[in-house]
């Protein structure tokens, strides 16, 4: 973050990837969710319960790698049995903190509401994106996400990441 | 205040303090009841529920997480689901497509009254896989990261325990992945699940790891329970117009089995408790 030139651009890629990240979910294209990580990528779903009383478990995703997340979208795609669902993302106040080597924690609020397959609706979850970005070639990736469920009572079975 | 309005003169904290609840322990495992009138615990569990709790708690345990889901059905449902034997294989495909369901040497149902304990065993250590009675199919799919299968022995060749406690409680030690559920009914066709997730207090950071990535299969995202809690949505919209259909699956009665899972003995059990339990006449 040298010039406001710099920060500009780096504030407007960071935005682009997490543009794409509701993107992906929003229009179901599944497949290009895990490739929004580097191939080291991590992604965790933790509720605010637990994160509260210091629980390093009960994580509701708990993926370690790229690898997870595509085996995720191949069961999803061809394995898991569920309902047709469609997702609207909400994202903001995106606050960008603390860089080290082109790798920038970005904290943000999120809402994700859902439609059933009877067109039913319903706020499946708010809460807070922890997120660490790499920016690499010009292109933002996440090295890590970590979504904190403040609604830590899920109100129906979360099948796509939120 | 002048000794104006306030309690009457007779009140007594007694009669208005927090009900007592009736607690019991197993293992690490504390009980609580409402009714002072319950039989002692060890005695409505039965021994074998008894001495598996006992050999899951034979290190301190630790509890690791917490999570909490509502299911839209009838809390029998739920029920009926987790005690099911049979329903896995035909729609909880994850493991079977990916190949990663380990070989399964024997298993046993033990009923008491109308809890059921289900059971499998992995085959001895050094076994082939065709010497086992299900030996592990081969997969339609690979895993890009097979880590979410990595497991470590902790109960000898005891691989899976599911203790379905009448009317309400549940826990599934499903290889490392040990939670146990409290069952909720909030409204006939709404049921809250409360999950706990536990391990032991003593164990490597491999083994607690093992443990967070075989959490991915249950819980609210998990790749088995989602399932479970879409088609019991399905299975409440359509008995809620009063569709009803009854198979008597591996016979009518209720019996223990010690070498197969096709049988719904357990559900009957269930339903057995339930009726007396509500005084609703059996035919």
């Amino acid at each position: 973050m040298d010039s406001p030139d710099n920060n500009d651009s780096i504030e407007r890629l960071i935005c682009t990837l997490l543009d794409d990240y509701a993107d992906c979910l929003d229009s179901d294209e599944l497949e290009k969710w895990p490739e929004l990580f580097l191939e080291s990528g991590k992604y965790f779903i933790q509720s605010r319960e637990n994160i509260e009383a210091g629980m390093d478990g009960g994580y509701w995703m708990y993926y370690t790698s790229q690898g997870m997340m595509r085996d995720r979208v191949t069961s999803l795609r061809h394995i898991n049995t569920y309902n047709k669902h469609y997702y609207r993302h909400v994202i903001s106040n995106i606050k960008i903190s603390e860089h080290d080597n082109d790798s920038f924690n970005v904290r943000s609020n999120f809402l994700v509401v859902q439609t059933n397959f009877e067109g039913k609706f319903e706020c499946l979850n708010a809460g807070e994106y922890r997120d660490v970005i790499l920016i690499q070639d010009g292109k933002p990736r996440f090295q890590e996400k970590l979504v904190i469920a403040d609604t830590f009572h899920a109100p129906s079975a979360i099948v796509y990441p939120l | 205040m002048q000794n104006k309005g306030g309690y009457p003169d007779n009140f007594s904290k007694d009669c208005h303090g927090l009900k007592t609840l009736r607690v019991e322990t197993v293992g690490d495992v504390i009980f609580a009841t409402f009714d002072s009138q319950a039989p002692p615990l060890r005695e409505y569990l039965g021994t074998a529920i008894v001495e598996r709790i006992e050999t899951i708690c034979q290190r301190p345990l630790r509890i690791v997480g917490y999570q909490r889901q509502t299911v839209p059905c009838n809390w029998k449902l739920f029920v009926e689901n987790n005690r099911d034997t049979y329903h896995g294989p035909q729609l909880h495909s994850f493991v079977g497509q990916f190949g990663i369901a380990m070989p399964v040497d024997r298993v046993s149902v033990n009923i008491h009254d109308a809890h059921a304990l289900l059971s499998s065993w992995l085959p001895p250590s050094g076994d082939k896989d065709d010497k086992n009675a299900y030996p592990a199919q081969k997969g339609k799919y690979e895993l890009e990261d097979p880590s979410i299968a990595e497991g470590f022995k902790v109960l000898g060749d005891l691989q899976l325990s599911v203790i379905s406690i009448f009317p309400g409680s549940l826990f599934t030690c499903i290889r490392n992945s040990w939670s146990c559920r409290r069952i909720i009914p909030t409204s006939p066709g709404s049921t809250d699940i409360e999950y706990t997730w536990f391990g032991y207090d003593d164990e490597s950071d491999f083994e607690h790891e093992c443990r967070k990535k075989q959490s991915n299969l249950l819980g609210p995202a998990g790749y088995i329970a989602l399932e479970d809690a879409e088609v019991l949505t399905m299975t409440q919209n359509a008995i809620s117009r009063g569709d009803t259909s009854y198979i008597e699956f591996g016979g009518a009665g209720i019996e223990s089995a010690s070498d197969h899972f096709n049988s719904e003995a357990t559900v009957r059990a269930f339903w057995k408790g339930y009726c007396e339990t509500m005084q609703i006449p059996l035919s």
